[in-house]
């Protein structure tokens, strides 16, 4: 990266760093827009399932199909329920979901709140009287924040399930003995850290799809560049969270 | 249709500053010396004006001219570099944001491509701006406000329409009406008939004095139509290098002789 390669990130991380010191200086406090916070949740949230759904379950059975035959070699197919469900629930369905969320949930927010912006309707907005940020920018980094942990949660059933179907393909294993295996090898530590990184995901896919898209400049263009931004951003961020994530509770021995 | 003598009091309203009561001659908008610079661009210039109750000024300038900026710093959606800007009685730039928000629910502002929200229908439009000022209303009485300033421009029949599915004109007759719901005092429009065909425009321009004389706003009228300042100006005024460069009645500045005033009027004959 150049000089000003450089200027230009510090300039973007020091602005979406402002942008987030300002969700949580007048984000956080009344007067709060329940009825759009539960929309964006709506949208956010249910409207999402399908894709992520149907990415968790195909995700499940694809690594328990392809785990097999290594096990086989070690004769431990006993350990591939166990084995995969420590994968989906400590790493993949996280991490899958948040960046299934970011690319469908970031461009959108992204692109929604930039073309708002080039068509004068935050500023119609504000001029109404209403806090546009309060309004648009607080209630989807809320909602993001908060229905990201339930759909890793669904996630991660719906892998497991797949991957129970997975395991019937060539053995003829009872759903009670399947999760009766899955339980054996996970713990609370799988659980905790993994559901507690799913809102650090939620917030960083809000935060910057409505940085970008609050931010969106020079018309038209400007709106597909903050969509396609948002999503870029918002998958770098997730990994860095992740790393951080693993680092933490490395530290703290959970892993 | 379900017309309503419903007095429409914005909560808070006691909490606006000072609502004096403005006679014919009170200025309600003072703009003193405002300059506005976008990097090396200066788009104002010290410029002035005062607008006085009742009274209809037309701005006109070329693009660029820093038209949009100057209603723009009147409504607080920027804040001039230097000079004062008084509304109403209230110095803009000292005003807090819960004061300015009280105050906008005063001003009227009617943007060129009408910026209705695109994801709520037209009804939803309406509602927007009542939601926060008129939030004690009952559901009936909202909805009788929303069907009366639909009717006020003619469009009622289009109540749960989306916004992608009307026309340019229809768009900007729902901006007015979305406008004018809170029954501002004084209405800011900015290029009220760009975009439009002659026909739409004029359609549009008679309806802006229709709601005007109803509920008797002050306005400011951006434009570089000169239709709209024959129909709709009290007072013109000629925005050249971000300064306030003539000022008048529409014929007083047709028929002055000054080049640059000249240019404007040439396009008419």
């Amino acid at each position: 990266m150049n000089g000003k390669g450089w200027k230009s990130f510090l300039h973007e991380a020091g602005g979406m760093g402002a942008f987030a010191g300002k969700f949580f200086r007048e984000g956080l406090r009344p007067r709060y827009e329940w009825q759009e916070f539960f929309r964006q949740c709506y949208i956010i949230g249910y409207k999402s399932l399908p894709l992520v759904g149907i990415t968790a379950a195909i995700m499940g059975m694809v690594l328990t199909i392809q785990s097999r035959p290594t096990l086989e070699e070690f004769g431990a197919e006993s350990w591939l329920p166990g084995m995969v469900a420590l994968s989906v629930i400590r790493e993949i369905g996280p991490v899958i979901t948040a960046l299934i969320c970011a690319g469908k949930i970031g461009s959108s927010i992204g692109a929604e709140l930039g073309s708002m912006k080039v068509t004068e309707q935050i500023d119609a907005m504000e001029v109404s009287g209403t806090n546009p940020f309060k309004f648009l920018v607080a209630t989807r980094i809320m909602a993001a924040t908060l229905m990201l942990p339930v759909l890793v949660i669904i996630a991660d059933l719906l892998a497991l399930y797949a991957s129970y179907l997975g395991v019937n393909l060539k053995d003829a294993v009872s759903f009670k003995l399947y999760t009766t295996q899955v339980f054996e090898y996970l713990e609370y530590s799988d659980f905790v850290p993994a559901y507690i990184k799913s809102y650090f995901f939620g917030f960083a896919i809000g935060l910057v799809g409505c940085y970008k898209g609050y931010n969106s400049k020079k018309g038209t263009e400007g709106v597909g560049h903050s969509a396609n931004s948002a999503v870029v951003v918002a998958s770098l961020l997730i990994f860095v969270i992740d790393l951080i994530a693993v680092q933490i509770t490395d530290i703290l021995g959970y892993n | 249709m379900a017309t309503t003598n419903l007095q429409v009091i914005p909560e808070n309203q006691e909490k606006m500053n000072p609502v004096q009561k403005t006679d014919k001659k009170d200025p309600v908008i003072e703009i003193k010396d405002v300059a506005k610079s976008f990097g090396d661009n200066h788009v104002l210039n010290n410029f002035s004006l005062t607008v006085h109750k009742g009274e209809n000024v037309v701005v006109l300038g070329k693009s660029g001219s820093g038209k949009s900026v100057l209603i723009k710093c009147v409504v607080g959606l920027l804040e001039q570099d230097k000079g004062s800007i008084k509304v109403l009685g209230n110095e803009i730039t000292e005003l807090d944001q819960e004061e300015l928000d009280i105050l906008r629910v005063r001003i009227g502002f009617l943007f060129q491509n009408s910026a209705l929200y695109d994801s709520m229908t037209v009804r939803e439009n309406l509602e927007f701006p009542m939601r926060r000022h008129l939030s004690h209303l009952e559901k009936k009485e909202s909805d009788s406000i929303v069907e009366e300033a639909l009717e006020n421009v003619g469009l009622l029949n289009s109540i749960d329409a989306m916004p992608a599915d009307l026309s340019g004109g229809m768009r900007k007759r729902i901006g007015l009406a979305r406008t004018l719901i809170l029954k501002p005092e004084i209405v800011l429009y900015d290029e009220p008939t760009t975009g439009l065909d002659p026909i739409t425009g004029r359609e549009i321009v008679e309806l802006m004095m229709d709601l005007q004389k109803k509920y008797n706003t002050s306005s400011i009228i951006i434009s570089h139509d000169m239709q709209v300042a024959k129909t709709t100006a009290n007072k013109v005024v000629i925005l050249v290098e971000g300064k306030n460069y003539a000022e008048g009645t529409f014929d007083e500045l047709r028929n002055n002789d000054d080049p640059k005033v000249k240019q404007f009027f040439e396009s008419m004959t």
